[in-house]
């Protein structure tokens, strides 16, 4: 029996079609786009062109220029922070952060002596519009950042409160959108400055290697500065990088094997409709508090309801997290136990330093794999 | 999308881009109007900031440039083509 329950990770399986059309670019493309007018580099330009315009617009931005290709969220989030956070500029966030954003920020704020505030989430991981308002009365910030879906507890951030907030406020807001975007919609607001960081690998379903980061409007992302410089294929000419967007941000040879995988797999999420797909992993989320909460040693952790999608999170009375991860490894569950990579989350949920056994579905599990999962945990349990 | 070949009777021009971003664009828009354009190597005497620029018939261009407005795409030059 194999049975994964870490999409959080990254999901698995990738969609067949997905593969196919990485095999095909790989097979009959393969070539680098925009360079040249030969062509193969003329149709991997049009591809690239293509697939930016249809992921622009699957988070509802109408102009393609505007989405910056990055390897990974976590490089996004270092570019938009690194390039947009200037020497004691005033960061807002929350306790609900991954370490890309964490350790960021504390790397800044020992290079560059940038300041940085939490505001915690209750003992559910849920932060309150009333919150960042209060905050955002008693300080000025250069920018908020906020992570729209805890990859710990799965616990939905009110995202547009925040950003209304935050636009009625004048303070630009970064979201970390790594586990949102692909499972429920993520929409860019048309108020204010906003930029999203976004994994291709994860939600939404694309292979490793691909990320980004996209903006509202043409000045926040002309406020960005670089983090690497180099080619881009444009201005040739010139020995200084582009002032323009994508260019500006984007240099180098850029992964266009996952760039097609990410495109393939939005044609993929659209054809089989986002709100079926969220509600495919809302049923097997629900599916798993009710079998886990019926076991007697476990203590689940979150909302437990519908502002908690795709993630459950819970302990087992008297045994770590790692020797629980083991077993159900040896049993053929598939999950990733510990702090996932944010112990503020932890300690907001009261689970620092164990973490936790984190359960994460994606759209190829079944109600048969949460049976069967849920089986695994209580024989566990029961052994005691 | 098939690039049809552009008749060499015909008299062209060459429109150029900052970036390959307008230039697909730019494609893509003309093509979807029925306007006939073809992708070509930016020709050396033009200085192009991106490798590559649009061919089109003289007498599409003035359509092509009031398309490229409407769509708001920025076009850098506009030259005779000489081949
Ligand atoms: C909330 C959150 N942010 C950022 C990341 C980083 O994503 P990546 O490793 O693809 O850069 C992850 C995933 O690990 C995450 O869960």
């Amino acid at each position: 029996m194999e049975i994964y329950l870490d999409n959080a990770a990254t999901s698995h399986k990738k969609p067949k079609e997905v593969i196919e059309k990485v095999m095909e670019y790989l097979k009959e493309t393969s070539c680098n786009p925009g360079r040249s007018a030969y062509p193969l580099a003329v149709k991997a330009g049009r591809l690239l062109f293509d697939i930016r315009e249809k992921l622009a617009s699957f988070f509802g931005v109408d102009e393609p220029t505007r989405l910056v290709f990055t390897r990974n969220a976590t490089e996004a989030i270092n570019l938009f922070l690194r390039g947009f956070l200037s020497p004691g500029s005033k960061v807002l966030t929350t306790s609900m952060e991954h370490n890309a954003v964490m350790r960021t920020l504390s790397a800044l704020s020992e290079e560059r002596n940038v300041r940085f505030e939490k505001i915690w989430g209750d003992g559910r991981g849920v932060l309150e519009p009333a919150q960042f308002r209060e905050a955002l009365r008693k300080e000025k910030y250069d920018l908020v950042v906020v992570n729209h879906m805890s990859n710990v507890s799965g616990t939905l951030a009110p995202l547009e409160e925040i950003c209304s907030l935050c636009a009625d406020m004048g303070v630009p807001v970064l979201v970390d959108v790594a586990q949102s975007a692909g499972t429920v919609l993520v929409k860019m607001p048309s108020e204010g400055d906003v930029a999203f960081a976004f994994t291709g690998h994860k939600s939404l379903m694309a292979i490793q290697g691909v990320g980004g980061l996209i903006f509202n409007n043409d000045s926040l992302g002309k406020r960005v500065k670089p983090l690497i410089t180099g080619g881009t294929g444009s201005l040739s000419s010139k020995e200084v990088q582009p002032d323009f967007l994508p260019d500006k941000l984007e240099s180098g040879t850029l992964p266009m094997p996952a760039i097609v995988a990410l495109g393939a797999a939005i044609d993929f999420i659209n054809s089989t409709g986002l709100g079926k797909m969220e509600n495919h992993k809302r049923r097997l989320t629900r599916s798993l508090i009710k079998g886990l909460s019926e076991i007697e040693k476990v203590t689940l952790y979150g909302t437990k309801d519908e502002r908690q999608v795709g993630v459950v999170s819970f302990t087992l009375k008297g045994m770590t997290t790692s020797e629980a991860g083991d077993k159900l490894s040896s049993a053929g569950v598939y999950c990733r136990v510990g702090l996932h990579c944010a112990p503020s989350a932890h300690r907001t949920l009261g689970t620092y330093p164990d973490g936790t056994i984190r359960f994460s579905v994606g759209y190829f599990n079944t109600e048969e794999d949460v049976r069967l999962a849920v089986d695994e945990v209580r024989k566990i349990a029961e052994k005691r | 999308m098939r690039c049809v070949k552009l008749q060499k009777k015909d008299e062209f021009c060459v429109l150029l881009f900052s970036s390959v971003h307008y230039v697909f664009r730019a494609e893509k828009a003309l093509r979807e109007a029925g306007i006939r354009v073809e992708t070509i190597t930016a020709p050396r005497e033009l200085t192009s900031d991106c490798g590559v620029a649009l061919l089109l018939k003289q007498t599409d261009s003035e359509r092509a440039l009031s398309l490229l407005k409407e769509n708001k795409i920025p076009l850098v030059s506009v030259s005779p083509y000489k081949s």
